[in-house]
């Protein structure tokens, strides 16, 4: 019987080189399961060591340029402070007006990133934008013909297009010192 | 060897003086409504005259509008940006929201864009911050300094277990559990 | 002057030929030969080049989220993370990054993208996510210089 597991773990590592072996689904074997010895203060201490370097760098604004990864109109995209961008489809904000972009995914320097889980904690990064610009695209020709059939369709689109600067990417809170009250940034008194 | 590019102008995204980055300068220079007094096509431009000209031309104090009525012409508008360009949409026909809706799009343009694809839809001055990765960003630095001919280094990547060890393996294995049979 | 039948052999196709013909003629006006100046040849020409382009949309996204992919796998890979287990611990960890935000952070923000193939392959061990079975790629160990976390 255990000449036969033996076997059968023989065969999988045959395929998977050692390693991939640690990632495998378990096995019922009399292979000992590999495990981790956690000692959770000290992983508290380092996490909080990170944390704590992070905020100070934070503090003394020494982070340098930020980038951020912005959920906007279902599409990602990665800006830097100064850069353009274009929306495309239908989208409110008119010409002049300076938004703040709210679904940041990620958000990073030189030394750090702040990763979120899916958003970025709303009160910790500002990011503003202003729309300078709302054309449309150029004409996209949409034209289907099948052959010899005397079928032909054309149709012609043109996409409103908005574009973007964003004008700065800033973390205005603290990494793991979240403000006691939340959701008041959009509320007008 | 294509020529497709006279065919459809190509570009990235072309920002006139930084607009945006300290505040927000409408591009749109001055305007041009040319109409006639009596011909139907000019009705919708007839009526927005009357009707939405002047709201226009009050909430966009920098934009400059001149009204030329000429007889027995169609009815237009002609935009100028501030970087020169031209823009001349005709109005034949249209409703005084279309027209509206027109001009309301020139304003927010920054100049003549029709037939001009965009080739990527973002600009950056600043693409990499932690630097752009190279062969070398994860590298150890000691392989410079590695002497060639080098048994280490010149191992094949990928080392699958051989059949001479699986063998040895197995005889291992099985040389241990007669001894525990055995005992 | 008296013209009896030849008038009637004169007939015209319709006043807006010329206009029906400059339509194509402009989109044809950078061919070469005489598909650019011969109207049934450049009408072809044109209307293969219209459906091109109209599929051409299309396969430009799946190019491209191929590419995406492409270079994904490669970062990943260079951390001894699978493409398929990277995404599945990522997605199980609730970080919603798409492939194209992802292969941006790949070749421009190098550290970033080893941040998060360290959180995948923690998330992995903790979860035993394997990669897919029949998986043809092989397994890249490290050199002996490169230090394990």
């Amino acid at each position: 019987m255990a000449g036969a597991l033996r076997k059968i773990f023989a065969t999988f590592a045959r395929s998977y080189p050692k390693p991939v072996a640690q990632l495998l689904p378990r096995l019922y074997s009399n292979v000992p399961t590999p495990y981790e010895i956690v000692d959770a203060q000290e992983e508290r201490k380092t996490y909080q060591d990170v944390i704590d370097k992070v905020n100070r760098q934070v503090a003394q604004a020494k982070q340098g340029r930020l980038f951020a990864v912005v959920h906007i109109q279902g599409k990602q995209v990665k800006v830097t402070e100064g850069d353009v961008f274009v929306v495309e489809g239908y989208w409110p904000p008119g010409a002049g007006d300076r938004i703040s972009l709210d679904k940041v995914l990620l958000v990073g320097g030189r030394d750090f990133t702040l990763v979120g889980r899916p958003l970025v904690q709303r009160g910790l990064v500002q990011v503003e934008a202003t729309v300078i610009e709302e054309t449309l695209s150029h004409t996209k020709t949409h034209f289907k013909k099948k052959r010899r059939k005397q079928y032909m369709r054309i149709n012609f689109m043109r996409v409103p297009q908005t574009m973007l600067r964003v004008n700065r990417i800033e973390i205005v809170g603290e990494v793991n010192h979240p403000s006691d009250v939340t959701g008041l940034e959009t509320r007008v008194f | 060897m294509s020529n497709s590019h006279i065919f459809l102008k190509s570009g990235f995204i072309r920002t006139p003086s930084q607009n945006g980055v300290g505040r927000y300068v409408c591009q749109l220079q001055r305007v041009v409504l040319k109409f006639c007094k009596n011909n139907g096509s000019s009705r919708g431009m007839r009526e927005f005259v009357e009707s939405e000209l002047i709201n226009f031309a009050k909430n966009n104090p920098g934009v400059v509008v001149y009204l030329k009525p000429r007889r027995h012409r169609a009815p237009v508008i002609s935009a100028e940006f501030l970087n020169g360009d031209k823009q001349w949409v005709s109005c034949h026909n249209y409703s005084k929201q279309d027209i509206s809706k027109w001009l309301n799009l020139l304003r927010t343009q920054s100049g003549n864009t029709t037939g001009f694809r965009l080739r990527k839809l973002q600009h950056t001055d600043h693409p990499s911050i932690q630097g752009p990765w190279t062969p070398y960003t994860f590298k150890d630095p000691a392989e410079n300094l590695a002497e060639y001919p080098n048994t280490e280094l010149s191992k094949p990547k990928i080392q699958l277990k051989t059949a001479t060890d699986e063998l040895l393996e197995i005889f291992n294995s099985v040389q241990i559990s007669d001894k525990k049979g055995v005992e | 002057m008296v013209f009896t039948s030849v008038a009637n052999f004169v007939r015209s196709r319709g006043p807006d030929e010329f206009w029906r013909k400059r339509k194509i003629f402009k989109m044809a006006a950078h061919y070469i030969g005489r598909s650019r100046n011969c109207y049934s040849l450049a009408i072809r020409s044109v209307h293969r080049a219209l459906v091109f382009a109209t599929k051409g949309r299309a396969l430009k996204k799946q190019d491209l989220a191929n590419l995406w992919v492409t270079r994904i796998t490669a970062g990943c890979e260079q951390h001894d993370v699978n493409y398929h287990v990277f995404r599945e611990s990522l997605s199980r960890s609730n970080i919603m990054l798409n492939r194209k935000s992802l292969a941006d952070l790949a070749c421009w923000e190098p550290f970033t993208f080893k941040a998060l193939t360290d959180i995948a392959q923690k998330r992995a061990l903790e979860e035993g996510i394997a990669p897919p079975k029949g998986n043809k790629v092989l397994f890249v160990p490290k050199r002996g210089s490169q230090k394990k976390t």
